[in-house]
């Protein structure tokens, strides 16, 4: 390392990861990695859809939403690997891989071994080929320690891969490093840089740490493949499972929905949501003591889920543990500040009190915060109706029908008001 | 005139960080309320339950008295929760903190002043809109605009400064004897 007139210019160098190729890999593998997490979701959205038109537009809304999502935290995490590793740096003496790393004198370099990655690059989508740069660094046994023969021959003949991957650096800084470590490590530089650089006497010793290096990446891969076929695989049966559940839900057809709910909490008992949905079809088809206990399923799985608080909740009002119910509707209110539904079942819960005042002022809120939410409008028209106060019910009913025309429950309302009117002209 | 230039970068790359950081803010805001649309094509509910916290409430939330100072940066939230609602808001989070990142780029190598202006601009943006991530209280975005803009201050004085060690770019590389030459 001297400048063109022979002095030393500097007394070390520092390979720092190109911002291109960064750029590269987090695209390259923002490709693979998105087109991985939407196969579930491509299985999973199909009950959901009512043609392929409607598939593709939403597949591609999620394939973008991954693909950025994955883009960006992959650039941020090289950003930051690269700002706490630092780059490679190249002594007089010898070579550091990353800023904390021990130095591998050049004299312990016993080979270096550069070969091509295609189905690596092929599938990150890398522009060139990447390669994998190994060194093998000789391990020597300390000979202060007191060890057998045989120990001392083992110890004397492991080498110890460390690996270079060319995709974080530019095409000539990695040829040129190569040339370099080359140069300081076995006094020559190869033609080509697809080759293997080694001493004469380590060539037994290299050849079975190579064999034993290539066995273990064979077994990761195939441990990684198998954990992607079954966590995806999963996953799809998961995402159909519960969209199926839903679908039938919307139409109104709680046993089919409860069996589609049900397969998707055998395939993953910690999915919470399903087992509100489930617990939510059962109470549609009265099977109170079920979704009392699947409530309770999906509140262990995820304590904070307010949909199931408010559930639970309906079903003690039901069965008049009113303070049980106002305790849980306590928490829903902390949790969710927003919610019309705990608003509603806090209505329902202070109907059932006779607190009236509370009623009206709760359903004062529902009506502010809830103006757009036709089945929020029509649980406050209902609870009007049964305040007996068939006006203001009938106007809500009439605003949500407004809001959703196919909103079968308010037209039922409206009729049910009309009647409930006349009846109390009739009474007077 | 070596002053006045210094005194102009000063004040242009700082202003140059926060003009960046909130166009592309407003880029990933209505770039993400398009792939919410795609998403959600032809649907009114949503695809996976995952995503139905995405959505925030459309109505202001006060925990503070307005006139206050927690109350005034509540305001602040409030508004921006306005300005981009629903799924736009999540874009124009992503694109802000990118677009202060990525900005932050122009004031490498400048001068200490310049880098630590730049540092205070940049790292209170990326703080303050990475905190409204994790909650949307007055308080967490307090704390989160202070660590941001103390953090990526003392980045960029300390660790955004020349190279300390000579890249490996300016090595020659007609230094590395030709492929195949024998020392």
């Amino acid at each position: 390392m001297s400048s063109s007139n022979g002095e030393p210019r500097c007394l070390r160098y520092q390979l720092n990861s190109n911002d291109r190729s960064m750029v590269g890999l987090a695209l390259g593998s923002a490709c693979t990695v998105s087109t991985l997490i939407c196969l579930p979701d491509a299985v999973g959205i199909i009950p959901t859809v009512p043609d392929l038109l409607h598939w593709t537009v939403r597949l591609l809304g999620l394939w973008l939403s991954a693909f950025t999502l994955w883009s960006l935290s992959c650039l941020a995490l090289l950003h930051l690997a690269r700002f706490a590793c630092g780059g490679i740096i190249l002594y007089e003496r010898g070579i550091k891989l990353w800023r904390f790393g021990k130095l591998i004198a050049w004299s312990d370099v016993s080979a270096a071994v550069v070969e091509k990655q295609p189905l690596f690059s092929f599938a990150f989508g890398l522009t060139s080929v990447a390669r994998r740069l190994t060194l093998y660094e000789e391990k020597v046994a300390n000979p202060a320690q007191s060890l057998g023969n045989w120990q001392r021959m083992m110890a004397a003949s492991r080498l110890m891969p460390q690996s270079i991957p060319s995709f974080h650096f530019a095409e000539d800084e990695f040829r040129s490093l190569f040339a370099h470590i080359c140069k300081m490590s076995f006094g020559f530089v190869p033609h080509s840089l697809d080759c293997c650089v080694f001493s004469p006497d380590a060539a037994a010793v290299l050849r079975a740490t190579s064999k034993r290096a290539s066995l273990m990446r064979v077994v990761l891969s195939l441990i990684i493949a198998c954990g992607l076929v079954t966590f995806l695989g999963r996953r799809a049966a998961i995402n159909y499972c519960y969209n199926a559940g839903s679908q039938y839900f919307t139409k109104m057809d709680y046993a089919s929905a409860a069996r589609q709910y049900r397969l998707a909490t055998k395939i993953d008992p910690t999915f919470a949501q399903a087992w509100d949905q489930l617990a939510r079809s059962e109470l549609r088809q009265g099977d109170l003591g079920p979704a009392e206990q699947h409530w309770r399923r999906a509140l262990q799985m995820k304590p904070d889920l307010v949909e199931s608080k408010v559930g639970l909740s309906c079903l003690y009002i039901y069965r008049g543990d009113l303070q049980a119910a106002r305790v849980l509707l306590a928490q829903c209110a902390c949790l969710a500040p927003h919610n019309s539904a705990v608003y509603l079942t806090q209505a329902a819960l202070y109907l059932k009190l006779g607190d009236y005042r509370q009623v009206h002022s709760l359903l004062a809120v529902v009506e502010r915060e809830s103006a757009a939410n036709a089945s929020a409008l029509v649980a406050a028209a209902r609870i009007y109706w049964q305040l007996k106060e068939y006006e203001q019910s009938y106007l809500l009913a009439g605003k949500a029908l407004r809001l959703d025309p196919s909103c079968s429950d308010a037209v039922a309302l409206l009729r049910l008001c009309k009647l409930s009117a006349s009846i109390k002209r009739q009474d007077r | 005139m070596k002053l006045s230039k210094e005194i102009v970068e000063t004040l242009l790359v700082p202003g140059m960080v926060v003009f960046v950081a909130c166009v592309f803010g407003v880029v990933g805001g209505a770039y993400w309320g398009v792939i919410d649309y795609l998403r959600n094509f032809g649907s009114s509910i949503s695809l996976c339950p995952y995503f139905d916290h995405l959505q925030v409430a459309a109505l202001p939330f006060r925990a503070h008295t307005a006139g206050s100072f927690l109350g005034a940066i509540e305001d602040l939230i409030n508004c921006y929760n306005l300005a981009f609602p629903g799924a736009t808001r999540f874009g124009s989070g992503l694109g802000l903190i990118g677009g202060a990142f990525w900005a932050l780029r122009f004031a490498r190598g400048r001068g200490l002043l310049c880098r630590c202006f730049a540092g205070v601009a940049g790292g209170v943006l990326i703080g303050a809109r990475a905190a409204l991530m994790l909650g949307s209280g007055a308080g967490v975005f307090l704390v989160g605009l202070v660590s941001g803009g103390l953090l990526t201050t003392l980045y960029m004085i300390f660790g955004a400064r020349e190279e300390q060690i000579a890249s490996w770019t300016l090595l020659e590389l007609s230094q590395v004897p030709a492929a195949g030459q024998k020392l």
